[in-house]
């Protein structure tokens, strides 16, 4: 299935549900940027890319008591390592 | 005995209570936790569904830091982290090519031998008997749904449960805590795991139906042992209800957190109060063995 | 010694790669060689009468051929130079196709190396001796192992036909699967009704000795000359004795400590017990493992009640030697334990379905076993949870065929049929009831099969869905059955009161054990072997033995029948003569220079070398020799490459023979 999936994006398919997509490309845009996942980087990136501005900001008050979001991005050293094989993966056959 | 520890992302987020409750059960139990040194993600689902070298990639760039600080045991609390870095290490073991491109990209050689667990096989290895030895509460009035969702039993040979179908892993550990486990019949039903974002409302349906069936058989509480198992069943149920309003809400455990209770730790220490569905309506189920003076 | 030399083009198999013109021509100047020629196709008739004329005109007294594999026409040629009058051992072939022109591309090379090929074979002619077949005896008689349908059909037509036969069947009974069903299709006849005559045809019949509630333990000899040990398992009855009044087994106080298994585990039986009301033989067994006198020495109840003092508890087992010439292997099958992981899997087959978890969750024989008149509901479709009566079924085939990652590839061939039956006889009894049957496909390929599953599907309205189940769990005393309908494209969820799965016929466990006692190849999954799977299909590569239903294959009861017949005819082809031709190709032992070391014992596959004590006038003990039992050897030579003196040489490949052939190859 993964095959099929990879396919399509090298294609340049669109998929028919752009939200799915969306959250991959901004869930590894963290990654890339900052080696771990950065939660608000990510809700950010993808909250502007769907346009679902609204969605789920009824949690996003406990979320933030119960101390679950991190405010600050991580940092990892190896940062170099990590955009290596980003671009590897981007630029040649994935 | 000292484990080597991935923590993975959702630890510092929320999944902070499984790291929590984790740290809090080993001190008692006198296991030492040498964090990977500038771990980093294992890209979860979005690598592999998007890339097969990010996928292979980026779980390996971790083996390598675990092999250079000399780990040779890795514990991934994480169910998905747990899957990707025995999958990524499997591939390489088996396709030379994909190991080769592997080393190129990080420069260096892997050794593929790690061996890498989840929290049940850890507490397999630990062993029911250490864990009675550390139990001070009575968790007999406490019944309790296991909560296995999608990785920790599929594919069967990288989750290597005891059964694929109907796996009693967990309900072994549960039962050396002291509380009763249920059978129920969703113990294995996927949760809808990566899509809770995107696909808010089929995450709803699947974990409606799994917390029904869990409080139908007559559970108090659904013990889990994986953060994006517990967000869907925990954060969303919040979802559910508003949907089926009236009815019960039902707490969800870390089973870190459940042996922690279990041990007699501070409830606020194992990160219990940082649930999204109140867990202290089932604290008071718990109460304090008698100790008997030999 | 004249020899005549005949290259075959084989049409353009050799001729496409090898100048056979060429090679006849360079044949000829070969010392010895009277005659050489070349012909497109030697084995042909004209061909031969090439062969047959140039030893008449040519005083040929042996022939080398060029040709393909000996194991293709070496008979052909040996038959054709023996109406020649030529023995046919005087006949070498050289192997020009296989060993030359289908793996060379290269005519100037594939040449030059036929030559030699030639010249080796016409160097080793030459030390060629004029051989005779040897002749052994045949027992007439034949042993059928199992006494199911295909047994029983096998020893009726061997008896029939004038021959002795030895019934050898492990149960109390025979009868097989088939007396376990309530219906066969596509007649849906009873089927003990159309069993049980047989099964008393064979019990009456003179020239059939039953051995029931018995195991062949060991199996020597070989084609026409077996003896067979049997081991008569203890029924702690004298069976002599016994009317079949069946007393004993009622009057036995143990009456639910034993599942029945007949019923499929659906009921008790006591520890005395008949397996069922129309066994044959009718005498009950003592199932020591329950009995309570076996056990500690109390009841002995039976005993008591007997009035023919036919109870013994001190039977053993007993062991009988019989002499046959044939065998005939008719064990059958028994249906894929899914609750049980395979071995060597990493999945227990099926965990998905809850059989074994759940009781109404049943497989084929079980849900026979329930529609029969003499099973454990009297025929009433009754569910064995609770008793009562499913409103909705759901059939679910294919469940463990076809499937490579539970370890079964091949396809059952026969659930389609009966899971249409099933359903058929459910609906007969319960009107109202609903049958749904998951299917990935129908296989309904006999006569008036087809017929029989539309049948089901227009005049009983069985609904026919399209797709796999994936999960079954129960709720609320029902069992929710979530599969797919890939038709319609979608999931479908049936709440079900039984589910009955059309389980993998597998071979009995214990055949690939019978096998190797036998000298029997068996496949992957335990399945007998046969030599030619299109053109002999009942006999096995070990002469003398055949083989009948399915223990080879998966297969319904009219196959089974017809294969019976089939391996029976064999045995009567067998019987036909009084003595049985063997190659002469075997092992000899000179007992001059043998050191009776026995090493050739050890190695001998065939357990065809004998001890020979050599004796003088007085009787006084010279030496002890090894012997080579001719009846037995296959010319394998594994005892000539062990020998470390030498005394033991393969008759058409002596050392002087081979070595002819080496001193040629040397002198290229």
């Amino acid at each position: 299935m993964d095959a099929l999936r990879e396919l399509a994006i090298e294609y340049g398919i669109k998929p028919p549900d752009p939200d799915g997509m969306a959250f991959h490309r901004s869930f590894l845009n963290q990654i890339k940027n900052f080696g771990r996942s950065y939660e608000i980087g990510f809700l950010l990136e993808y909250k502007l890319k769907t346009r679902h501005f609204f969605q789920d900001l009824d949690l996003a008050p406990v979320t933030l008591i119960k101390g679950k979001l991190g405010l600050l991005p991580p940092k990892v050293k190896g940062k170099k390592s990590i955009r290596k094989i980003f671009a590897e993966a981007e630029g040649g056959k994935a | 005995m000292n484990l080597g520890y991935y923590p993975g992302c959702s630890a510092e987020g929320t999944g902070k209570e499984a790291d929590l409750s984790l740290k809090e059960v080993f001190k008692v139990l006198d296991i030492g936790l040498d964090e990977l040194e500038d771990w980093s993600c294992c890209g979860a689902t979005s690598a592999h569904v998007t890339s097969h070298l990010l996928s292979v990639a980026l779980p390996a760039r971790n083996l390598l830091l675990a092999q250079k600080q000399g780990l040779n045991e890795l514990l991934a609390p994480c169910a998905a982290c747990y899957s990707r870095l025995v999958s990524s290490q499997k591939e390489m073991r088996l396709d030379e090519k994909t190991r080769m491109r592997v080393e190129e990209l990080l420069e260096d050689k892997m050794n593929t031998g790690m061996k890498i667990c989840n929290l049940l096989q850890v507490f397999e290895e630990i062993g029911p008997e250490k864990l009675k030895d550390h139990i001070t509460a009575d968790l007999k009035n406490l019944k309790v749904a296991c909560y296995y969702g999608c990785l920790l039993v599929r594919p069967a040979d990288i989750a290597l449960a005891d059964d694929v179908e109907d796996p009693h892993s967990m309900e072994a550990i549960v039962e050396a805590t002291g509380a009763k486990t249920v059978n129920w019949n969703f113990k294995t039903e996927c949760c809808g795991a990566a899509h809770s974002i995107a696909h808010t409302d089929i995450v709803v349906k699947l974990s409606k139906k799994i917390l029904d069936d869990a409080i139908k058989r007559g559970a108090d509480v659904i013990a889990v042992a994986c953060p994006m198992c517990h967000s869907n069943l925990d954060m969303r149920q919040i979802a559910i209800i508003d949907q089926d309003k009236g009815r019960n809400p039902i707490p969800v455990l870390y089973l870190t957190e459940l042996i922690g209770l279990a041990m007699g730790i501070d409830p606020a220490a194992l990160g219990i109060n940082s649930h999204y569905i109140d867990v202290k309506p089932i604290l008071s189920k718990i109460t304090k063995r008698e100790v008997v003076c030999a | 010694m004249r020899i005549g030399v005949f290259v075959c083009h084989c049409g353009e198999n050799i001729g496409r790669t090898v100048d056979c013109h060429a090679v006849a021509e360079a044949c000829a100047h070969f010392p010895g060689v009277a005659h050489s020629e070349d012909y497109k196709y030697m084995c042909s008739d004209p061909g031969q009468n090439l062969i047959k004329q140039a030893i008449r005109e040519k005083g040929l007294d042996a022939v080398v051929v060029g040709s393909c594999s000996p194991h293709m026409h070496e008979k052909t040629f040996r038959k054709a130079c023996a109406d020649a009058g030529v023995n046919p051992y005087m006949v070498e072939i050289a192997n020009l196709r296989e060993h030359c022109s289908w793996i060379h591309d290269d005519i100037k090379a594939g040449t030059r190396k036929s030559i030699d090929l030639m010249r080796f074979a016409v160097e080793k002619v030459k030390f060629n001796v004029p051989l005779s077949p040897i002749r052994v005896p045949v027992t007439k008689r034949t042993l059928v192992i199992g006494g199911g349908i295909s047994g029983i059909q096998a020893a009726l037509d061997v008896a029939n036909a004038g021959y002795e036969v030895v019934l050898v069947e492990k149960e109390p009974s025979i009868g097989g699967h088939m007396s376990q069903l309530s219906e066969t299709f596509p007649t849906l006849d009873c089927s003990q009704c159309i069993l049980t005559p047989r099964m008393v045809e064979v019990y009456q019949h003179p020239k059939i000795k039953l051995m029931s509630y018995s195991e062949v333990e060991k199996v020597d000899g070989f084609i026409g000359n077996f003896t067979v040990t049997i081991r008569k398992k203890a029924k702690s009855i004298k069976e002599e004795f016994c009317t079949g009044c069946g007393l004993c087994a009622q009057k036995c106080p143990i009456k639910k400590k034993a599942l029945s298994e007949f019923d499929e585990g659906l009921s008790f039986r006591s520890a005395m017990y008949v397996p069922f009301p129309q066994a044959v033989p009718n005498i009950p067994v003592i199932d020591r493992e329950v009995c309570t006198y076996f056990k500690n020495g109390k009841c002995a109840l039976c005993k008591s009640v007997c009035g023919r003092d036919a109870i013994d508890f001190d039977q053993q087992d007993r062991f009988v030697k019989e002499e046959v010439g044939a065998i005939i292997v008719a064990t059958g099958y028994k249906l894929y334990t899914i609750d049980k992981k395979p071995e060597g899997s990493i999945y227990k087959g099926y965990g998905e379905y809850g059989y074994g978890k759940y009781k109404d969750v049943i497989d084929g024989l079980q849900f026979e076993r329930i529609a029969s008149a003499s099973g454990p509901t009297s025929g009433e479709i009754l569910r064995p949870s609770d008793n009562k009566e499913p409103q909705k079924i759901v059939f679910i085939q294919c469940v463990g065929s076809r499937d490579e990652s539970k370890g079964i590839s091949y396809c059952s061939k026969i659930c389609c049929m009966y899971t249409a039956k099933h359903a058929m006889l459910y609906k007969h009894k319960v009107h109202h009831g609903e049958a749904y049957v998951f299917y990935m496909d129908i296989r309904s390929g006999g006569k008036n099969y087809e017929e029989f599953v539309r049948r089901a599907i227009e005049e009983d309205h069985v609904k026919y869905i399209r797709g796999r189940v994936s999960k079954i769990y129960e709720e609320d005393g029902k069992l929710i059955v979530r599969g797919e309908d890939t038709i319609a494209g979608m999931p479908v969820t049936i709440d079900a009161d039984l589910v009955v799965l059309a389980t993998a016929m597998v071979p009995q466990p214990e055949a690939s054990v019978l096998a190797q006692t036998l000298g029997v190849s068996y496949d992957k999954y335990g399945y007998f072997q046969e030599v030619h799977p299109k053109l002999r299909p009942v006999e096995t590569a070990t002469g003398g033995i055949f083989l009948a239903g399915a223990c080879h294959s998966p297969r319904d009861i009219p196959e089974c029948v017809s294969m019976a017949s089939a391996a029976a005819a064999k045995t009567m082809v067998l019987f036909g003569s009084d003595m049985l031709e063997r190659e002469p190709v075997v092992a000899e032992v000179d007992p001059s220079t043998c050191a009776g070391c026995f090493y050739c014992k050890k190695v001998c596959a065939y357990n065809a070398i004998d001890i020979n004590e050599i004796r003088d006038r007085k009787g006084q003990l010279q030496k002890v020799v090894a012997h080579v039992n001719s009846g037995l050897c296959q010319g394998c030579g594994t005892c000539n490459a062990t020998c470390p003196s030498k005394s033991i040489e393969l008759i058409g490949f002596r050392d002087d023979q081979i070595f002819a052939q080496i001193n040629a190859f040397a002198e290229v």
